[in-house]
């Protein structure tokens, strides 16, 4: 169920009259777990089930670690890690390894030819995954106390206004909050309903009408492209990602807001990054602290020898860049961000200490470099295979100058406009809340903006796509 | 003797996280189980929100009035989950129309239900090749009606990852895996008045 659907705005407007009707918070909760699995379901019932056979394995292992001895806690996590690891494995990336082992096979001379396994990708099962692993990794690392009822870690895990597409809310910062039936602050449900309404905005009207049709044409087309096209498709998809996802974040946020629910930020203007570490502080932030957390502070982190330390941040981002889906390129994403990552811990031990690398020159020209790279980045992320990305990388270092220009003059300025916009948008508020920047504004403005928003959501004609990160 | 699964798990080199308890620090960043409230900033949001939402029902109210007064009619986006609609009610025994825009638009279903006693299930897509369509009826056991093919050869053998061919398959592949969700959202859309096929 899209939360660009009319669907969803009868099912939200059902589930939000019937929980603030209903008086006891035990009843609350069971209905949130009804809804939530009913939400999950319309995509593929039997998945369902998936979802709640894993949660629930979850639950008892969550229990064995906290009463077991010291050296029988680990066993009980590894056996938790690799249960979970293991479902996302198969149905992720069960294709990928069989056709990968085919070719290394091939490269020895044997002919394998694998079957083909007729695999769907249950939606949103790398975040739910990760979702309940934050449940047995801090019961083991003795942050959290396992929690005795079955039903509130169901709900915690499956809570669909973060169940399919993140943000990834760590099982730590979802538990307490079931402890008491919560109460509204003054104006909170207002407040969740406007975040709603940005967050489809951004999804509907910057990225889906104004960006994706672009983005498509130029990542979709077979020849070769000026570089202003394969400038243009580049950003129009990094202005395309960042709608799609940061919108569906405060979509997930506003609806939990409107129930009583407080989720963090996933994104806190990224694109006016200086530097790839801020990058990622501002980035998917539940993904980045997690991996942070749970893998790159385990195998040492900063705590050891510089050399390792950059190995340890390539192996995260090799990492995370697997997580998002099971194809080469998207690797190649991970470790072009782990190599930017180590190139600028080199350049912070050069530089950090002049006097001329804190200059606001000197930052903006970072900034700028920063979201150059990361546009490069996006060049692997975005296409589906190694011929698209490497011609569009020589369309945008000038090797095609005979290329076809496919985009239009209306088209070009449509993304340079949103462009110079977001990236405005994010250097203004780089140092800020959002919510500090909306008190800032006079009522009337408040008011008329989220008119408008409204408006363009109604009035923008056209099919809205799925958000790009259901797939992952 | 130290045994060699030891020595196996030693050289394993399983990640720090197991083996010892995160430090201070990593408790404050790590999150859990730190309490966490969003700030609400302070403005009338009831009022807003009525005033929002009676801009937004005028504005649509003037939009919709002046579409209508330009001819315009509420319409339905011809796509797959439309075409996967009508799919769904092929029966048996149903007639069903395939094929291209020839036999969408050239064929009169209120004419063919006088004469052959039934209204034909119209599947035709513009554009478009029978053949996925054709392939798909003849692998439906449930079907042993009769199909009436519209063929125009260049589209009929459209060679395969061909736009009439794309959209065929399209269609077939969202009617065998539509979704619960986008199939109550399309009913939605009929049952909102906008049923004109």
């Amino acid at each position: 169920m899209l939360f660009n659907s009319l669907t969803f705005v009868v099912f939200f407007t059902i589930v939000v009259t019937l929980y603030w009707s209903l008086q006891g918070w035990e009843l609350r909760k069971n209905l949130l777990v009804v809804v939530s699995y009913i939400f999950y379901g319309a995509w593929n019932p039997p998945f369902a089930a998936l979802l709640f056979s894993t949660t629930c394995m979850d639950f008892w292992l969550g229990r064995q670690i906290a009463k077991a001895h010291v050296h029988r806690k680990r066993r009980w996590l590894v056996a938790s890690v690799c249960m979970n690891l293991s479902m996302l494995g198969f149905f992720k990336y069960g294709n990928f390894l069989l056709q990968n082992f085919q070719w290394l096979l091939a490269r020895i001379g044997i002919v394998y030819q694998p079957p083909h396994l007729d695999i769907l990708l249950p939606v949103g099962i790398s975040f739910y995954t990760f979702h309940s692993l934050s449940y047995t990794l801090d019961i083991y690392r003795g942050v959290l106390q396992p929690t005795r009822s079955l039903r509130d870690f169901v709900l915690a895990v499956s809570f669909f206004p973060q169940l399919v597409a993140g943000p990834i809310v760590r099982a730590g910062d979802f538990l307490p909050q079931l402890r008491h039936s919560p109460r509204l602050k003054e104006g909170q449900f207002f407040w969740g309903l406007a975040l709603m309404t940005l967050g489809l905005f951004e999804k509907i009207v910057l990225a889906d009408t104004l960006l994706s049709v672009s983005a498509d044409r130029v990542f979709g087309y077979a020849g070769p492209l000026v570089a202003l096209d394969s400038w243009g498709g580049v950003l129009a998809f990094a202005g395309q990602i960042f709608f799609d996802f940061a919108g569906y974040s405060l979509c997930a946020i506003g609806a939990a807001l409107t129930l009583g629910f407080h989720l963090k930020d996933n994104f806190r203007f990224p694109y006016a990054a200086i530097g790839f570490s801020d990058f990622w502080r501002r980035w998917h932030i539940s993904l980045s602290t997690f991996l942070r957390d749970y893998l790159y502070i385990p195998l040492g982190g900063n705590q050891v020898r510089p050399f390792r330390a950059a190995l340890n941040l390539v192996i995260v981002m090799f990492l995370g860049g697997l997580w998002h889906g099971a194809a080469w390129t998207f690797v190649v994403w991970g470790l072009l961000h782990g190599s930017y990552l180590v190139i600028e811990r080199v350049f912070r031990v050069l530089f950090e200490a002049k006097r001329w690398a804190s200059t606001l020159p000197v930052r903006v020209l970072a900034g700028f470099a920063t979201y150059a790279a990361v546009c490069v980045a996006w060049v692997f992320f975005r296409a589906p295979d190694f011929t698209i990305a490497s011609r569009m990388l020589g369309g945008m270092f000038g090797q095609h100058p005979h290329g076809d220009a496919i985009l239009t003059t209306r088209e070009l300025l449509q993304i340079g406009s949103v462009t110079i916009g977001v990236i405005a948008m994010h250097w203004a508020m780089r140092d800020n809340a959002f919510e500090t920047a909306v008190m800032r504004l006079p009522h009337w403005a408040i008011t008329a903006i989220g008119s408008a928003m409204a408006c363009a959501i109604i009035f923008t004609q056209g099919t809205s796509n799925a958000f790009i990160y259901f797939q992952f | 003797m130290r045994s060699s699964i030891s020595n196996f798990k030693e050289r394993l080199r399983l990640p720090r996280l197991f083996f010892r308890k995160p430090s201070r620090e990593e408790q404050i960043h790590g999150g859990p189980p730190l309490e966490f409230e969003r700030p609400i900033p302070p403005a009338p949001w009831r009022g807003i929100a009525v005033v929002v939402t009676i801009v937004v029902i005028a504005a649509t109210t003037v939009w919709e009035l002046y579409c209508r007064s330009l001819g315009y009619t509420p319409t339905l986006n011809d796509n797959e989950d439309l075409w996967t609609l009508r799919r769904r009610v092929v029966a048996p025994e149903s007639i069903v129309i395939i094929g291209d825009s020839r036999a969408w638009f050239d064929v009169d279903l209120d004419e063919l239900q006088k004469g052959l006693g039934k209204r034909p299930i119209q599947l035709a897509m513009g554009g478009s090749t029978a053949f996925p369509v054709l392939a798909d009826l003849a692998d439906d056991k449930n079907f042993h009606g009769t199909i009436i093919c519209s063929v125009v050869p260049h589209l009929f053998f459209a060679p395969p990852g061909s736009p009439p061919m794309e959209r065929a398959e399209k269609g077939v592949k969202r009617f065998h895996n539509q979704t619960p969700s986008v199939s109550a959202n399309i009913s939605q859309c009929r049952w909102k008045g906008m049923s004109h096929f």
